[in-house]
């Protein structure tokens, strides 16, 4: 079974993540919310972690993911994580066909995934309302999109002057 | 072609990978699968166990950082506000003398008055557009199916899920929600609803009727689930009359919903 093969330094470290999701859910989300418009961490690190590690953990981690955001709607409980597997085991399958050095095409994959998510998700919950769907992803998903795109943009490029720095001296 | 899509193409592979990552991605679809086709009793008692051991510290820890950081301020404002409801409240209550007194005059019988049972809100949808919180009381606290539920500004919505210790409310915004109002100015009638956005719309209300901007908007308790007299919002724009029938009107709402904190539950 392709889940023996997880090593536990790979667990561990998906147990980190998944701990940064929650912490970031319970305690910090609200305060990077700006008008409505919020970054979408989760989402972050799924593509991160699809982009890193392939399909495979995509997937599992994109699972785990929903899931919990799943726990605040229960009435939904499975579709974000159906679409997040989803999702996750897309952006994976990109893992060796993106030009990892890019951070252009990463901040693409960013904004795509997260209007692929909000769009199929909302128009799963609303019963395929369309109207609701296009009102909520045209105010909210791409504006969304855009700040979780640049934030992860942000972070890469922030981690790349740090190395540079580390290197020179 | 941009460079970062040639980048995305360039390389040959095709992106449907390995049987192995296959195996994994159509195990997990399938539990997810199985979650989404779950009862809804299974889903709700799930998620309130996974719910309390994987948030539930977090809000918990978060709620007393938050109260002990704004517990002067808030003292500071709720005294000031403690000072003008004690003389408002013995204003009102020399109004309610009267009232009863003319009421047995006329030999009206007394208005029931409502038990409000306080309540914290714990946790919200993740969405950009909430529409439903949770509250840390459930059925053991005697919390019910639609109950209406209020903060001191105003109505927030009604308890749509009742789990063991927690229970799911329905805010305005959310898109079943419909709440019999009246203009308090005019006593013109009308349904408020949600059409998506912050704010929400006075429906149902025919062109020649007198609304203007900056009245005030009550439950009416038409509906037999919001008494009356709860505020919901002013009228903040009333457009012109393009629809021959009803009026368009644009509510702001009296809650601000992005600060639900402290909530009563009435119990009818």
């Amino acid at each position: 079974m392709p889940i023996r093969n997880l090593n536990l330094s790979k667990a561990a470290n998906t147990l980190f993540l998944i701990l940064i999701v929650v912490l970031y859910q319970s305690l910090f989300s609200g305060l990077l919310t700006i008008h409505r418009i919020s970054l979408d961490l989760p989402l972050l690190i799924l593509v991160y972690v699809g982009l890193t590690r392939g399909p495979a953990s995509g997937a599992i981690f994109g699972f785990l993911v929903g899931f919990l955001l799943d726990l605040y709607n229960p009435s939904f409980l499975g579709l974000g994580a159906f679409i997040k597997t989803c999702l996750g085991y897309l952006v994976g399958s990109f893992k060796d066909n993106l030009y990892l050095e890019s951070n252009i095409s990463k901040g693409v994959v960013i904004f795509l995934s997260l209007l692929l998510n909000d769009f199929a998700y909302y128009l799963f919950s609303s019963g395929f309302d369309l109207n609701y769907t296009f009102f909520v992803f045209l105010n909210y998903s791409l504006l969304s999109g855009l700040y979780t795109a640049f934030a992860g943009l942000a972070f890469l490029w922030f981690l790349q002057i740090r190395k540079a720095k580390e290197i020179t001296t | 072609m941009p460079f970062f899509l040639f980048d995305i193409l360039a390389r040959g592979r095709g992106p449907f990978l390995k049987e192995k990552s296959s195996a994994t991605f159509f195990l997990f679809l399938v539990l997810s699968l199985l979650l989404l086709i779950l009862p809804l009793k299974v889903k709700e008692s799930l998620s309130e166990i996974v719910f309390s051991f994987a948030y539930a510290p977090f809000y918990s820890v978060a709620n007393q950082i938050g109260e002990l950081y704004d517990v002067h301020q808030v003292n500071r404002v709720l005294n000031e506000k403690v000072t003008r409801l004690t003389l408002e409240n013995s204003r009102l209550q020399e109004k309610e003398r009267e009232n009863e007194r003319l009421r047995q005059v006329l030999g009206f019988k007394s208005e029931s008055s409502y038990q409000l049972i306080p309540a914290e809100a714990v946790a919200a949808e993740p969405e950009r557009f909430p529409s439903l919180i949770w509250i840390n009381l459930g059925e053991k606290d005697g919390i019910r199916k639609g109950m209406p539920v209020i903060n001191i500004d105003g109505l927030i919505g009604r308890v749509s899920e009742v789990l063991v210790g927690s229970s799911v409310v329905q805010l305005l915004y959310h898109p079943n929600c419909r709440v019999a109002a009246l203009d308090t100015r005019s006593r013109v009638q009308g349904i408020v609803r949600s059409k998506g956005g912050v704010m929400l719309n006075l429906d149902n209300v025919p062109t020649e009727e007198d609304v203007k901007v900056g009245d005030e908007i009550y439950t009416s308790g038409f509906s037999k689930i919001f008494p009356e007299g709860l505020k919901i919002g002013q009228v903040l724009k009333v457009s012109p009359a393009k629809d021959p029938v009803f009026k368009i009107i644009i509510l702001k709402p009296a809650v601000d919903f992005s600060r639900l904190e402290e909530l009563f539950v009435i119990k009818i």
